[in-house]
C-alpha cells in the first residue's frame, strides 16, 4: 500500500549516501556512525503514515495545555 | 572549531533581522490582532523585552564563554551528563522548530499560490537548497542575507507609499480602550518569535569583531522591532481590526496596492520576497541544528549530517501535523510559552549557575 | 562517480520542470465580471462574463462598437464554488479570477442575503480583495450581457463609474468590513441599465449607478436614489468629483460650484443618556456658472452664494438622514464605530441594543461652505452690466 513511499524514501536515502560517501571515507568512524545512523531514523519514520501519527507536537500541546487554554477566547 | 567561516557583528545582525521577521510579518499581525483588536501595534514593543532580554543572556554567557556554543558550554555548566541530555534536548526542539518553519513557508506558498503543487515537493526543495547554504558555512549564510536584505525593507516602505491613500489614520483610536490587557496578550504572540534571538548562541562565536555582538543584537532586535510595529500599523489602518480574520494581513495588503491603475497586484513581489525571507530564516535554523548536532556528537565536521537531517526536518514537518490549523494551534498555544521557556529561561539559569559553579572546567577548554 | 551524479542532478530536471502550477495563458478563462443572481429552491446562479483574447488579436476592424469581446456564461448552484464547478463544465479553459475587478449581486440575492457568498471572495486566493461590489437593479447577469459603446465589456463601464466617485465605490475588503463591523449596517454601490436609444440596439448600452443599496445584517433593506446617496457620500466624506448647484433665497437663477475639497468630522458625545452626533463639516468650492445677476467678485455677494452652498449641503444630508437612519435604521455612516472610539465603555453596554439606539441617534450639522474663487470671469458672462445687481 505504501510502497511506492518505501521505494521513493529509499532511492532518497541511496541518493544521500551516494553524494557525501566521497567525503566521508575520510572522517572517523564517529561521523559514518552518525550519518548512518541519522538516516536510518529518517528512514525508519518514513514508513510510518506521519501527518495522522501523535508525534512531538501533540505531545507539546498536552504539555502546554493549561497554558495554551490561556490562549482561548 | 568545526566552523572556519567568521562574520562581521553587523553581518549577524542582518542575518538574524529576515530570520525572525520572515514569518512573523506573515501571520503574526492577525494573530496578534486577535487578542489585542486595535491596539496590535502596541504588541510587538512589549514583546521586544524578551527579545532583549535574550540577546543579553546569550551575550553574557558568551563573554564567561568565548569561541563557545551552547551546545559546549552547557557542557562545562552542567556537568557532562546533564549538558548532554540538554543539548540533545535543544537539538530536537530545534529540529522541530525547523520543520514547522519550513511548513509554515510551504503551506503559505501552496495555500496562496501554488494551489495544485504537492507540499513535499515546496517543502523539500526549500531544504534542499537550505542544505547548500548551510554546508558553505556561517559565511555562506550571512553573506546571502546582507545581499537580499535591502529586497526585504524596500518593498515594505514601498507599501507604505503605494498604499497611504488607502489608510484610515483614526482606525487607530481608541488607544487602549480596555487598558493594557488586550495588547499584553496579543503581545504573547510575537514574543515567541523574538526568544529565538537564542541563535545568537550558535553566531556569536564566529564573530570576527566580538565586542560588538551586543550592541548589533540589540540593534537587531530594535529593528525587528520596528518592522512588526509598522507591519501592524500598515494593516491596522487599511483593514481596520478585520485583520484578525485573514490569515496573511501583509500578502492582503499587497494585493491591496493599485496605483495609478497599472502598479497593481504586487502579491508576486511579497511571495518572492517572503521566499528569500523564509531561505534565510530556515538556513539559520538548519546550521543552527547541524553544527550543534555535530557539537553534541563530537563528530569532526558538521557537513556530512547536514543532508540527513534535512531528511529528518522534512519528516518532522509533517508528523502530527495534518493540516494548517495544526501549525497555527503550535504558534498560538504552545509556542508563545515554549520559547521563552526553552530559549530565554533555560539559558537564563544557565547563566546563573555559571555564577554558581565558577569556571569549574574553564581552564581545561580547548 | 562524477558522472553518475551529474546525470542523476540532470534527471532531476525532469521532476523540476512540470510545474503543478504552470498555467499559460492561453489555457485560461480569465473572468472579467462577475454576477451573482437568486435562483429557485434557494441556489444561486452565477454568471461570469469571459474575455475573448481572439476577438482583440483579431484586429480593429471587425471588432469595433458592437463586437463582441466578452462571451457570458452561467450556472445555477447552491453557492459561489458549486456554481464555478459547474460552470467549468461548460468553458473549455481554466477559470481564472484574477482579474475580475466587478462582483455584481441582483437585487433578489441581496435581499435573501450576501453574507454566504461573501465568504467565497474572500477565502478563495484568485479573488482582488480590490474588486469593485455593486447590486443591480433586477437580474444581475443582464448587465455583463451589454454592449457597451465606449468601453470594452460592461464590467469596464462600472469600474470606470466607480472611479470617478460618482456613486459609492466599495471594494470587497471594505464590504466585509461593513458586513463584520460594529454598525451591522452595509451600502453598496446600485447599477442600472441605461435604456437603449431604439429597439434594434437592444444590447447597446451601459449600466450606469442610479443610487445606493443599503443593507442590514447582510441583507438589502431598501434603495436610495442619486439625490440621497449624495448626502449619504457627503457624510461619509466621499464626495470629490462633483457639482452643487444651488437655488439663492430672493434672487432668480441658480449658482453652481464645484466643490473641491470637503473635510468632515464626526463628534459624538452622550449627555444624559442621549447620543449625539454633530457633523462638522468644512466645503471649498469654485463658480463654475452663474445664473443670476449676481457680481461675483464682491465678497458680499458670494456670502450670499455660500449660504445657499451651505443649505443644499444640509438639506441633501438631511435627506439622506431621513432615508437612511429614520426609514431604513440602517447605520451606514458607521456612526457605531465613532462612538466605540469616543465612548468605549459606554459602547460596550449598549452594543447589542444599536438597532434600537441608532435611529434615535441626535444628529446635528455644522457646515461650514466657502466659495474660494469666482471661476474667469466676474460678473455675470450673459447679461449687461446694468442689470448686475451689487448689494
Amino acid at each position: 500500500m505504501r510502497w511506492g513511499v518505501t521505494l521513493g524514501v529509499t532511492l532518497l536515502v541511496l541518493l544521500i549516501i551516494l553524494f557525501e560517501l566521497p567525503a566521508l571515507r575520510q572522517k572517523p568512524l564517529r561521523d559514518k556512525i552518525a550519518f548512518f545512523s541519522l538516516l536510518l531514523c529518517g528512514w525508519v519514520l518514513a514508513q510510518f503514515d506521519l501527518p495522522n501519527m501523535a508525534g512531538p507536537v501533540t505531545w507539546l500541546n498536552e504539555l502546554f495545555k493549561p497554558w495554551g487554554n490561556l490562549m482561548k477566547k | 572549531m568545526l566552523e572556519k567561516g567568521k562574520i562581521s557583528a553587523f553581518q549577524m545582525a542582518v542575518l538574524m533581522y529576515p530570520t525572525i521577521v520572515a514569518t512573523a510579518l506573515l501571520t503574526v499581525p492577525s494573530i496578534t490582532a486577535a487578542y489585542a483588536d486595535n491596539d496590535l501595534w502596541l504588541s510587538p514593543i512589549w514583546a521586544s523585552l524578551i527579545g532583549f532580554v535574550t540577546v543579553l543572556v546569550v551575550d553574557a554567557l558568551h563573554r564567561r564563554y568565548p569561541q563557545k556554543t551552547i551546545i559546549q558550554y552547557s557542557e562545562h555548566i552542567l556537568g557532562k551528563l546533564l549538558g548532554k541530555a540538554f543539548g540533545a534536548f535543544l537539538m530536537l526542539l530545534y529540529v522541530l522548530l525547523t520543520a514547522l518553519v519550513v511548513r509554515i513557508y510551504a503551506e503559505f506558498l501552496v495555500g496562496s499560490f501554488l494551489t495544485q503543487t504537492p507540499i513535499v515537493v515546496v517543502i523539500s526543495t526549500m531544504l534542499l537548497l537550505c542544505a547548500f547554504a548551510v554546508r558553505g558555512g556561517v559565511e555562506v549564510i550571512a553573506r546571502a542575507a546582507t545581499a537580499f536584505s535591502p529586497f526585504f525593507v524596500l518593498p515594505l516602505l514601498l507599501l507604505i507609499v503605494l498604499l497611504f491613500t488607502d489608510f484610515q489614520l483614526d482606525r487607530i483610536f481608541p488607544i487602549m480602550a480596555d487598558g493594557v490587557g488586550p495588547s499584553l496578550k496579543g503581545a504573547l504572540i510575537p514574543q515567541g518569535w523574538f526568544t529565538e534571538y537564542m541563535l545568537l548562541a550558535f553566531l556569536l562565536p564566529f564573530l570576527t569583531d566580538r565586542e560588538k555582538g551586543r550592541k548589533w543584537g540589540v540593534l537587531s532586535v530594535f529593528a525587528v522591532m520596528l518592522t512588526l510595529l509598522i507591519s501592524n500599523l500598515i494593516v491596522l489602518f487599511l483593514f481596520g481590526t478585520d485583520v484578525a480574520t485573514m490569515l496573511y494581513p501583509l500578502m492582503a495588503a499587497a494585493r491591496y496596492v493599485s496605483f495609478a491603475d497599472f502598479f497593481e497586484n504586487l502579491e508576486s513581489l511579497v511571495m518572492a520576497i517572503w521566499i528569500m525571507g523564509a531561505f534565510i530564516k530556515i538556513s539559520v535554523f538548519y546550521y543552527a541544528t547541524a553544527l550543534g548536532s555535530a557539537q553534541l556528537l563530537n563528530l569532526s565536521d558538521y557537513r556530512p549530517i547536514v543532508l540527513p537531517l534535512g531528511f529528518l526536518i522534512t519528516l518532522f514537518s509533517f508528523w502530527s501535523i495534518p493540516s494548517l490549523m495544526e501549525t497555527s494551534k503550535f504558534d498560538v498555544a504552545v509556542f508563545p510559552f515554549l520559547g521563552p521557556l526553552v530559549l530565554t529561561l533555560l539559558p537564563l539559569l544557565l547563566l546563573l549557575l555559571s555564577f554558581v559553579r565558577p569556571a569549574r572546567q574553564e581552564g581545561k577548554s580547548s | 562517480m562524477k558522472r553518475i551524479l551529474l546525470t542523476l542532478l540532470m534527471m532531476s530536471l525532469l521532476f523540476l520542470g512540470g510545474c503543478w502550477d504552470r498555467t499559460e495563458i492561453n489555457d485560461l478563462a480569465i473572468i472579467t465580471g462577475a454576477a451573482i443572481d437568486a435562483a429557485d429552491d434557494n441556489q444561486i446562479e452565477l454568471s461570469v462574463q469571459v474575455f475573448i483574447p481572439r476577438a482583440l488579436s483579431a484586429g480593429r476592424g471587425s471588432t469595433s462598437s458592437g463586437g463582441n469581446l466578452t462571451l457570458v456564461k452561467s450556472a445555477k448552484g447552491a453557492s459561489i464554488a458549486d456554481a464555478i464547478a459547474l460552470l467549468q463544465t461548460k468553458i473549455p479553459r481554466k477559470i481564472f479570477w484574477g482579474h475580475c475587478e466587478v462582483f455584481i449581486f441582483g437585487e433578489d440575492m441581496a435581499k435573501r442575503g450576501i453574507a454566504e457568498e461573501m465568504d467565497f471572495l474572500v477565502r478563495h486566493p484568485q479573488p482582488r480583495e480590490r474588486a469593485y461590489m455593486f447590486v443591480s437593479k433586477g437580474k444581475a447577469a443582464k448587465t455583463l450581457e451589454l454592449r457597451p459603446e465606449l468601453e470594452r465589456y460592461s464590467s469596464e463601464v462600472i469600474r470606470e463609474m466607480s472611479d470617478m466617485h460618482i456613486g459609492m465605490l466599495v471594494t470587497i475588503i471594505q464590504l466585509k468590513e461593513m458586513l463584520r463591523g460594529k454598525s451591522n449596517a452595509a451600502a453598496l454601490p446600485l447599477i442600472d441599465v441605461m435604456p437603449p436609444p431604439n429597439e434594434a440596439k437592444g444590447l447597446e448600452t451601459a449600466p450606469y449607478i442610479m443610487g445606493t443599496a443599503v443593507f442590514r445584517k447582510g441583507k438589502m433593506v431598501g434603495e436610495i436614489n442619486e439625490k440621497a446617496t449624495r448626502g449619504v457620500m457627503w457624510i461619509r466624506g466621499e464626495v470629490e468629483r462633483y457639482t452643487v448647484t444651488a437655488k439663492l433665497k430672493n434672487v432668480q437663477g441658480t449658482v453652481s460650484l464645484n466643490p473641491i475639497h470637503s473635510d468632515i468630522k464626526f463628534i459624538p458625545s452622550i449627555r444624559n443618556g442621549q447620543w449625539q452626533m454633530t457633523i462638522k463639516a468644512k466645503t471649498e468650492g469654485d463658480v463654475v456658472q452663474n445664473g443670476t445677476n449676481l457680481d461675483m467678485s464682491n465678497p458680499e455677494m458670494i456670502k450670499l452664494v455660500e449660504k445657499a452652498f451651505q443649505q443644499d449641503i444640509e438639506d441633501r444630508i438631511e435627506l439622506a438622514l431621513k432615508q437612511v437612519q429614520h426609514e431604513m435604521k440602517a447605520d451606514i455612516f458607521d456612526f457605531a464605530t465613532d462612538f466605540y472610539r469616543e465612548y468605549p465603555q459606554e459602547w460596550k453596554a449598549a452594543k447589542n441594543n444599536w438597532d434600537e439606539i441608532f435611529p434615535n441617534v441626535k444628529v446635528i450639522t455644522d457646515i461650514h461652505a466657502y466659495v474660494r474663487r469666482p471661476g474667469l470671469v466676474t460678473l455675470p458672462g450673459g447679461i449687461p452690466e446694468e442689470e448686475v445687481r451689487e448689494k
